[in-house]
């Protein structure tokens, strides 16, 4: 089967009326593979909870269709519902007064999903989410960090095929974070599960997700492969660090050739990012910094991550795309 | 995956509804029992005030006025019955947008108003339980006995707890738009107090009222031990027909209601 396991068309929703009518969601389309990871991403207020609302149905698009492995979202839902689980709201999606245990085997019956009989799988999840030594504690004694393991257990203990998990980690400490980073990948790869990841954790999305959705004023202005994207934004950039205070003029001297970014001085020492049309240009750079005096320290290859492509795509939106068409083309061009 | 559909997937989610209704009316317990003390004291306060003022119900010389604390103690009960089967809906619907699991649980391939029916059918059961215990203790406070035949009692019951179940889901389609609506729950215990005492024979018509004729039939069969089949055939249809019209009304109003919070997206909102 090659049916896509959520596929969006045309989205679309606003909110409020008249002069006080706001798009949320304008036109949003893309498709998910089935076992895929995909990462939906975007500044605050970009869409993307509505978005992952309009898809689980909780909220009605004004237009569009949703299917989640076929199933019309809209038009039949409760078959939709057979496929799909999530995390929306972290901690706060689960039962505090009952245990671990207990909303373990409530999520799970929600689908339909005798917990007697699966004993064993909720066992699983309990050892995979480290939390089989508090499954009898009532979820209000537990931690914040675990509270949301719970939570994440309890989507998966509905053995959906698809799972949309809306900020995983927020608010986690950043041993706690790994921790349920690595369950996931580990628990993606193994059940084969569809996810749909929300996140403002680019360590995690980068991690998890081989591809990404950016939304940004509620339209798609990405959807590419993690990989490609990131080679998109590679440029020949350099980290320098030099010992010692750089003057002002330097700074100006450098600029007058160069891309130069991420300025920071002190008495201590002077570091800079500087961007080159190719490697060659290095020598230059190093010239000019001598004309200061000033010793050099390190001088190390910046590579684009995920948070800087993300940035670059949400800060300056207008002018991205002309840059991003440019450095498709550039690539085109030196491909074979 | 291994989920079970149709008969036996409801089974498995009446289990689960009834194991987290039950867990916490345990894990409130102090709630609970808080919840028996007060309409305790409150029935207590009736019948007190009754014999100061009125010079005792039990054993006065007035005659009929022993079957009048008889109605008293049946008409409490029910009016417990039916408080608690409007408010049960509407506050968890309100408690679980609250939770965060409001959203969580309309997710399930059989639908929110089975999810929603199967909780009030557990949370009923729960409260015949607490309704049970006050009874006694009325029973026991005032010293009166009463015909308790189960073959009649509950399916009248159930008539009155269908009425008030309809006037639950309206309530918990409000809530689902606008949030709070305990401001309402002042005005509807005094009308339920009107409704559970409106006078039958001054207008047939206020047979259409809501819990007033399946109330009055409970009532009947409770305090002169009048059998189901010794009834009206009339009365017992019309009060069956009535129920089961408010019951509809109420899930239309639930209905229409979720899907307007769909379209505005403040279904979790709290």
């Amino acid at each position: 089967m090659d049916e896509a396991a959520v596929s969006v068309e045309g989205l679309c929703k606003s909110y409020g009326r008249g002069a006080k009518r706001l798009r949320a969601v304008d036109g949003v389309s893309f498709a998910v593979p089935r076992g895929s990871v995909v990462g939906l991403l975007g500044p605050n207020g970009a869409g993307k909870t509505t978005v992952i609302k309009c898809i689980l149905g909780l909220v009605t698009p004004d237009a569009g269709e949703v299917r989640i492995l076929g199933a019309d979202v809209r038009r039949e839902p409760l078959r939709a519902y057979r496929h799909v689980a999530s995390v929306l709201e972290g901690s706060r999606n689960v039962y505090w007064r009952l245990t671990v245990r207990e909303n373990l085997e409530f999520f799970a019956s929600l689908m339909g999903v005798d917990p007697r009989r699966r004993r064993p799988f909720l066992d699983e999840l309990l050892e995979r989410f480290d939390l089989a030594s508090r499954q009898h504690a009532t979820v209000n004694d537990l931690s914040r960090g675990m509270k949301q393991k719970v939570a994440i257990a309890c989507a998966f203990a509905r053995e959906a095929e698809v799972l949309f998990l809306d900020e995983p980690t927020l608010g986690l400490d950043l041993a706690t974070a790994r921790q349920l980073q690595a369950t996931l990948k580990e628990l993606a790869r193994e059940h084969g599960r569809t996810i749909v990841l929300s996140s403002h954790d680019m360590d995690v999305v980068e991690d998890l997700c081989a591809r990404v959705v950016i939304l940004s004023a509620g339209r798609v202005v990405v959807d590419d492969e993690v990989r490609n994207l990131v080679g998109l934004f590679r440029a020949e950039a350099y980290r320098i660090e030099v010992v010692g205070e750089l003057p002002q003029a330097a700074c100006e001297r450098l600029r007058e050739r160069f891309r130069v970014r991420a300025w920071e001085g002190s008495p201590a020492g002077t570091s800079f990012e500087v961007e080159l049309a190719d490697a060659g240009e290095l020598y230059e750079v190093v010239d000019r910094i001598r004309e200061f005096g000033a010793p050099l320290r390190a001088i190390a290859r910046s590579e684009p991550d995920l948070a800087e492509v993300f940035l670059r795509v949400t800060s300056s939106r207008g002018q991205l795309l002309p840059e991003r068409e440019a450095a498709e083309a550039a690539r085109e061009a030196s491909s074979p | 995956m291994s989920a079970a559909r149709g008969a036996e997937g409801l089974w498995i989610l009446a289990r689960a509804l009834w194991h987290r209704s039950a867990v916490m009316f345990l894990r409130y317990a102090f709630n609970t029992l808080g919840l028996l003390v007060s309409l305790y004291l409150v029935f207590l306060v009736f019948f007190l005030g009754a014999n100061y003022v009125g010079g005792g119900f039990a054993g006065s010389p007035v005659p009929g006025l022993g079957r009048t604390l008889d109605q008293l103690v049946v008409g409490f009960f029910l009016w417990f019955l039916a408080l608690a089967a409007y408010q049960d809906l509407a506050d968890k619907v309100m408690q679980e947008a609250q939770w965060g699991t409001l959203e969580q649980v309309m997710m399930t391939p059989f639908g929110f108003r089975w999810v929603s029916l199967v909780t009030v059918l557990v949370d009923t059961v729960l409260n015949f339980a607490i309704a049970a215990v006050i009874l006694a203790a009325m029973l026991l406070t005032s010293g009166r006995t009463l015909h308790v035949d189960l073959a009649t009692v509950v399916p009248l019951l159930l008539l009155v707890v269908g009425t008030s179940v309809g006037l639950g889901f309206g309530l918990a389609g409000l809530a689902l738009i606008y949030k709070r609506v305990q401001a309402l729950y002042q005005v509807l215990q005094f009308l339920l107090i009107f409704l559970i005492a409106a006078p039958l024979d001054a207008s047939p018509l206020l047979g259409l009222l809501p819990l007033t004729l399946p109330a009055h039939l409970t009532i009947d069969a409770m305090t002169q031990g009048t059998r189901l089949w010794q009834m009206p055939v009339r009365e017992l249809a019309l009060a069956s027909v009535v129920s089961a019209a408010y019951l509809a009304l109420g899930l239309l109003v639930f209905g229409r209601m979720e899907r307007a919070a769909r379209a505005t997206g403040n279904l979790a909102h709290y």
